[in-house]
């Protein structure tokens, strides 16, 4: 994963014990790690006891995706502010091609890295993820839901009854 | 239905359940309310779940039944007050706010509701066909939603003069959005008053309504005019306007921001065979976006004229696309034979157009009075094809080339200036401090030369 030796390389440690060398541009997307960088300069090693070792290495890839994109838009505009031209859109574009991609998982994995992303503070993947969630609960009956999710009914059926008769337009059909 | 999950005792988790309720409600926050107000039949969890969300979202469509909506409403805004209330988003299909209008209360009701829970943020929408005649905002409305007085940003549809409020109390509003139509309602005023007497009220009340909102700095504006217009503010650092067109090519939009920094300016012109002119007065102005469209062969001097409003920015961005006629090519920058102006301050030229022979001279000119100028990006818009035809063959001068050129690097791809590749060329390598060889006998392997 190292790009160059120059790098400061920072070694992330997930909760089942395996390690991950990135570089510390890198680890700076997720904000929990910044911060932890920001208090103490030295620290090279960073334990994550809440991310198990496969959802941290997507964590990663998400941010290696996105820092290497950011820089090569920044070498593209050199240090101009100004938002520019087709290349510009056409690399956004690609990007949200390799979201979408990256977003292919099952609800387990989508649930681990929303739980990660806010863990780690990656605002980015945290909005892509969320989003992702959002949307697999647009266009379904609350039934379908549960299904996606596996989410167990504990309803009683008066309980049922009692929310359709309080919130009967959330399932009237419409569209 | 579900009745073996229900009697299932034993338990398990699920993964949607191991995210802690502030992560659930941020998805449910992603959703229309309607949908997220269905979450509320998945488990007990989730029952009360929705009513915590920062985001109220009551879309409708015309298809919406005035009194499911209304349901919809009420049970969304009657919330626990200690869950903040962020964000209200009315966007409505235009039938179904002229049904919502016609019941008296609903709309008001709704708003004062808003108003009570602290609303931070409204946007207040059409969606579906942009339909003038059944949603311009009524006086009522809009005097409603300017006393929300925590509201930190608004977007309104289409505000006729009428309806603006004589009194304003947005003490919190930093972010406005809205199209002020001058043109579709003016027609009703004109049997009762001269037209010049119009302009200077609608002017003055819109600046009035401007300027009681207190700290505002950013604006979003789509003028639909029929006259000209003036538009002053104090506080305002950016805005981003958008003008159609004004028929008479005697009148004129002014624009008086000491404040503003960035400016975007679309003028669009659908019907008109000329574009809006501008005056403005901008003097911490750093940054100017021009969006031109169907610059016609006449308007030169409007073009001419704003490039001099923003001669002092830094950052400057023209994009500009031209109205072929049988004169095509024709100069659309920079007025022949008359002075150019400098542009001391300018770092970034960023220019998306026809470099045609006329264009090529502006630019050249314009380079030539940009001494500080540090990153140039030049892309080549093709005219219109359809078009094309009405010119005389070999008269239009093609650069079929991306030029870019940053700082001390400059890329140039299948490059036909015409015979201004020589004076291109000069002009490169004055303003480039280090080029290296190679790079230079790539860029002239490139260069041809159309004669």
């Amino acid at each position: 994963m190292a790009r160059s030796s120059t790098e400061n390389m920072i070694t992330l440690m997930s909760s089942d014990g395996e390690e991950f060398m990135v570089t510390e541009k890198v680890a700076r997307e997720c904000t929990t790690i910044r911060n932890m960088l920001e208090d103490d300069c030295v620290i090279t090693n960073i334990p994550l006891p809440n991310v198990t070792s496969d959802i941290l290495s997507m964590v990663i890839e998400y941010c290696m995706e996105h820092v290497a994109a950011a820089e090569k838009a920044a070498a593209e505009t050199a240090e101009k502010g100004s938002s520019s031209a087709p290349a510009a859109a056409k690399a956004n574009k690609d990007l949200e091609e390799w979201d979408k991609a990256f977003m292919n998982v099952d609800v387990y994995t989508l649930c681990d890295l929303i739980l990660a992303a806010n863990y780690l503070n990656v605002s980015g993947l945290l909005d892509l993820t969320i989003q992702t969630a959002a949307n697999l609960i647009k266009g379904k009956s609350p039934e379908q839901i549960r299904k996606t999710f596996h989410i167990q009914n504990d309803l009683s059926l008066e309980e049922e009854e009692k929310i359709r008769s309080q919130t009967p337009w959330a399932f009237e059909k419409s569209e | 239905m579900s009745s073996s999950s229900r009697t299932d005792s034993s338990y398990q988790p699920d993964h949607l359940s191991n995210l802690p309720d502030a992560l659930l409600i941020i998805i449910l926050s992603f959703l229309p309310t309607r949908i997220a107000a269905r979450t509320s039949f998945l488990s007990r969890r989730f029952r009360h779940l929705w009513k915590a969300c920062p985001a109220v979202d009551l879309s409708a469509d015309r298809c919406t039944n005035i009194k499911t909506f209304e349901a919809m409403a009420n049970s969304a805004l009657s919330r626990d007050p200690s869950n903040p209330f962020l964000r209200l988003c009315l966007r409505l299909e235009p039938r179904f706010f002229r049904k919502l209008r016609e019941r008296d209360s609903c709309l008001p009701s709704l708003l004062a509701k808003a108003h009570s829970l602290g609303l931070r943020h409204l946007t207040f929408d059409h969606c579906g066909i942009f339909d003038h005649t059944f949603d311009d905002l009524d006086p009522l409305t809009v005097s409603i939603i300017c006393s929300i007085d925590s509201l930190q940003s608004l977007k309104l549809p289409t505000v006729p003069p009428r309806s603006l409020p004589s009194v304003v109390n947005l003490p919190c509003l930093k972010t406005l959005s809205l199209t002020f139509d001058i043109a579709t309602t003016a027609e009703a005023y004109l049997s009762d008053s001269d037209s010049d007497s119009i302009h200077e009220d609608y002017s003055t009340d819109f600046n009035r309504f401007l300027s009681q909102i207190s700290f505002l700095e950013d604006l979003r504006l789509r003028l639909n005019l029929n006259t000209g217009f003036t538009l002053s503010s104090q506080t305002v650092r950016k805005l981003e306007l958008f003008i159609d067109e004004i028929f008479d090519p005697d009148e004129f939009v002014s624009i008086s921001m000491p404040s503003l920094e960035m400016l975007h300016l679309e003028m669009l012109n659908i019907d008109c065979d000329h574009l809006p002119r501008i005056e403005a007065n901008m003097p911490s102005l750093r940054k100017a976006d021009l969006k031109l469209r169907k610059v016609h062969e006449g308007d030169v001097g409007v073009v001419a004229r704003l490039l001099n409003c923003v001669s002092r920015v830094e950052d400057l961005r023209l994009d500009i696309v031209e109205y072929l006629n049988v004169n095509y090519p024709f100069p659309v920058l920079l007025e022949p034979g008359k002075d150019v102006p400098n542009f001391p301050n300018l770092k970034h030229l960023d220019m998306n157009m026809c470099f045609h022979e006329h264009n090529f001279e502006s630019v050249m000119a314009l380079l030539r009075h940009s001494p500080a100028l540090e990153s140039l990006k030049v892309v080549y818009e093709a005219p219109d094809p359809k078009y094309l035809t009405l010119s005389e063959e070999g008269r239009v001068v093609r650069v079929d080339a991306v030029i870019n050129y940053d700082h001390n690097c400059i890329r140039l791809r299948d490059l036909h200036l015409g015979q201004h590749g020589k004076d291109f060329m000069k002009l490169v390598r004055k303003r480039t401090k280090t080029i290296n060889r190679q790079e230079e006998a790539d860029l002239l392997k490139n260069l041809v030369f159309v004669l």
